[in-house]
C-alpha cells in the first residue's frame, strides 16, 4: 500500500469514527440541522475556516497563481471582506432571528409560505450546484491522487457524504471541518517553512520564481489575468456578496447559542484565513513557481504540469518533502472535499426538510421525527443525484456550475437578506419578486458568459462578458424588491381607503 | 431604524475600499508587458499591498466585533 493510499484510508476511518461519535451525541432536529446550537464562538469559527478553505482555495488558486501570479489576489481578499460584511451586518441578526434555515430568517418578519418555499428552493439550487462542481472535481482529484477510478472516486465521496450527514448531522460535520482547519493551516505553514528552508530567503524564492517560468514580473505585479474593469468588478463584487449569500455559510450561525458567539466565529475564522492567505499568496504560490513549473519530472510530454494546475500544491509537496508530505497533502485536500459537500449537503437537506416539504404539507401534519426523517432521506437522495450528476458531466467544464452557486447567492439570498434585516417597508410580493429577478437574471447572463456560451457551447464570443453577473442582477434583485414593496404597499392602503 | 444603522454604513464602505485595489489593479494594469524587461528579486510593492490590505481587514473585522458586542450590551445591534 502506498504512502498516499494510507493516508487515504486513515482519513476515511477517522471521519467514520467521528460521525459515529456525533451521532450519539444527538440525534434530535436541532442536533442534525445545527449542532444542538451548543458550539463555542472559536469552534464554529474552525469550521468556518473549513468551510471558506476548499480545495477551490488551496489546490485550485495555488493552481492559479502558476499561470497568472499577482491577480490571484482578489480569491485571497474576497472572503476576507465576504467574512468582514458577514459579521458587520449579518452574523447577530442571523442567530436572533432563525433557528435552523435561511428561510427562519426571511419569513420571521414576512411569514408567509409561499416565501418560504422560495428561499427553500433557492437554497436547494445553489447548494446542488456548487455540490456538483465539488464532486467532479473531486472525482477528478482523487483520481489523480490515489490512482482511483473517476466513478469509484464520486461514489466513494458521495457516499460518506450521505453517511456524515444523514448520521452524523452538523455535529459531525463541524467536527470534520475544525479537524481538517487544523490540518489545512498546519500543512500550509509545513509547506510555507520548508519552501523557504530549502531556497534559502524571501528574496531567493521570488528570484527564482520569475525566472523558472515564463510569467517573469507577473508573479508580483498586477495584470496577468489581462481582465476588463467590467470582468474584474464583477469578479470580485460577485465574490464577495456571493460569500455572504451562500447558505451553507450562513446557517453555521445557528450552531452557537448567541449572537456574541456568532460574531466572534466570523472574527476567528478571519484571522486564521487571513494567516494562511498570506502564507498562501506570498510564499506558497511563488514557490509551486519555482520548484514546480519548469521543472521536466512534474511535467508531461506536452511540457504541463502533470494532472493540471490544480495539482501545483500538491507537486510542491513532493519537491518539498517526498512521498510522505505528498501522501499528508492529498488526504488533507481529500478531508476538505468531504468536509465541504457534507456542508452542502446539511443545508440543502435542511432546507428541503423544513422550508420545503413542512411548508407544502401544512406544519402541524409534519412532526420532529417526521422531518428528521425527511432530512436523512434527502440527504441520501441529494448524495445519489450529485454522484450521477458528476458522471453524466465528468467531461464537461463544470467551472461555471461555482459561478452559478456564486452568481444566484448574490443576486437573491444577499438582496433579500439586506431588505428583510434593514428596510422595514419590504412586503412578501417584492421579495418574491426580487428574488425571482435575481434568479432569472442571474442564470440568463451565466448562461450567455464566456463560461457556458463560449466553453460549453462553443460559440466564438460570449454575449454577456463576465462569468459573475453580480454587478447587474443584485442592484437589479435590490430595485425591484423596492419597486414592487412600495407598489404593494400603496395598493393596499388604497384598498383599505 | 436603529442606533447602530451609520457606523454600520461605515464599516461596509470600509470593506469596500480595502477590496477595491485588487480587482482595480488588476484590470487597470498590465503586468504581462513587463515579463521580459524586468527581472524579479525580491516581492513587489504590489505584493506587500495585498498583506496590508488583508491585515487591514482582520484589523476591520475584530474591531467590528468588538464594538459590536459593546453595543450589544445595549441591544441596539442588529434591526
Amino acid at each position: 500500500m502506498s504512502i498516499a493510499s494510507f493516508c487515504f484510508v486513515v482519513t476515511v476511518i477517522v471521519t467514520l469514527l467521528i460521525t459515529a461519535v456525533a451521532g450519539r451525541r444527538g440525534q434530535r432536529r436541532a442536533d442534525l440541522y445545527a449542532a444542538g446550537g451548543k458550539l463555542k464562538g472559536w469552534q464554529n469559527g474552525l469550521a468556518i475556516t473549513g468551510d471558506f478553505l476548499s480545495a477551490t482555495t488551496v489546490l485550485g488558486i495555488t493552481g492559479l497563481y502558476v499561470g497568472s501570479g499577482w491577480d490571484t489576489a482578489i480569491f485571497y481578499l474576497a472572503p476576507l471582506a465576504g467574512l468582514t460584511l458577514m459579521l458587520v451586518l449579518v452574523a447577530g441578526p442571523m442567530r436572533r432571528l432563525g433557528r435552523y434555515t435561511l428561510g427562519d430568517v426571511m419569513t420571521s418578519r414576512l411569514d408567509d409560505g409561499r416565501l418560504r418555499v422560495f428561499i427553500g428552493v433557492n437554497a436547494v439550487g445553489i447548494s446542488l450546484a456548487y455540490l456538483l462542481a465539488q464532486m467532479v472535481g473531486a472525482g477528478t482529484l482523487i483520481s489523480l491522487l490515489f490512482g482511483l477510478d473517476f466513478t469509484a472516486a464520486v461514489a466513494i465521496v458521495g457516499s460518506l457524504m450521505a453517511t456524515y450527514v444523514a448520521v452524523g448531522g452538523m455535529l459531525a460535520a463541524t467536527w470534520v471541518q475544525m479537524v481538517k482547519a487544523v490540518l489545512l493551516a498546519g500543512a500550509v505553514v509545513l509547506l510555507s517553512v520548508l519552501a523557504l528552508a530549502r531556497i534559502g530567503s524571501l528574496g531567493s524564492l521570488y528570484a527564482r520564481a520569475g525566472s523558472a517560468s515564463g510569467l517573469g514580473h507577473v508573479i508580483v505585479v498586477p495584470g496577468g489575468m489581462h481582465l476588463s474593469l467590467f470582468s474584474s468588478l464583477s469578479l470580485g463584487f460577485g465574490m464577495v456578496l456571493g460569500f455572504v449569500g451562500l447558505p451553507h455559510l450562513l446557517i453555521r450561525f445557528f450552531t452557537v447559542g448567541n449572537a456574541r458567539d456568532a460574531r466572534r466565529s466570523v472574527s476567528f475564522a478571519t484571522t486564521l484565513i487571513a494567516l494562511i492567505n498570506i502564507l498562501l499568496f506570498v510564499v506558497v504560490g511563488p514557490a509551486a513557481v519555482a520548484l514546480v513549473t519548469g521543472n521536466p519530472h512534474y511535467a508531461d510530454a506536452a511540457g504541463h504540469l502533470k494532472g493540471g494546475v490544480n495539482m501545483a500544491t500538491v507537486h510542491l509537496a513532493d519537491a518539498l518533502g517526498g512521498e510522505w508530505l505528498t501522501g499528508i497533502v492529498a488526504a488533507i485536500a481529500f478531508s476538505t472535499i468531504l468536509a465541504v459537500v457534507a456542508g452542502l449537503t446539511i443545508a440543502a437537506s435542511s432546507a428541503t426538510a423544513h422550508d420545503v416539504v413542512k411548508t407544502l404539507i401544512r406544519p402541524r401534519a409534519l412532526t420532529e421525527n417526521g422531518e428528521v426523517l425527511v432530512f436523512r432521506l434527502t440527504a441520501v437522495v441529494i448524495s445519489l443525484l450529485a454522484m450521477g450528476l458528476a458522471l453524466v458531466f465528468q467531461h464537461e467544464n463544470v467551472a461555471f456550475l461555482s459561478a452559478l452557486a456564486f452568481g444566484i447567492a448574490a443576486s437573491t439570498n444577499f438582496p433579500l437578506l439586506m431588505l428583510v434585516l434593514y428596510w422595514p417597508r419590504l412586503t412578501t410580493a417584492g421579495a418574491l419578486a426580487g428574488g425571482l429577478v435575481g434568479l432569472v437574471g442571474s442564470v440568463t447572463l451565466i448562461v450567455l458568459s464566456p463560461a457556458v456560451w463560449v466553453k460549453l457551447f462553443h460559440f466564438p464570443a460570449p454575449v454577456f462578458p463576465s462569468d459573475y453577473p453580480a454587478l447587474v442582477t443584485a442592484p437589479l434583485a435590490f430595485a425591484t424588491a423596492v419597486l414592487v414593496s412600495l407598489w404593494s404597499a400603496n395598493s393596499v392602503a388604497d384598498n383599505r381607503a | 431604524m436603529q442606533s447602530g444603522k451609520s457606523p454600520k454604513v461605515g464599516l461596509v464602505l470600509l470593506v469596500c475600499v480595502l477590496f477595491a485595489p485588487a480587482p482595480l489593479l488588476s484590470a487597470l494594469s498590465d503586468g504581462a508587458a513587463r515579463t521580459d524587461t524586468d527581472a524579479v528579486t525580491s516581492p513587489s510593492v504590489y505584493t506587500w499591498l495585498v498583506v496590508a490590505l488583508i491585515v487591514a481587514l482582520v484589523v476591520v473585522n475584530v474591531w467590528s466585533q468588538a464594538s459590536a458586542d459593546a453595543a450589544d450590551q445595549d441591544g441596539v445591534d442588529g434591526p
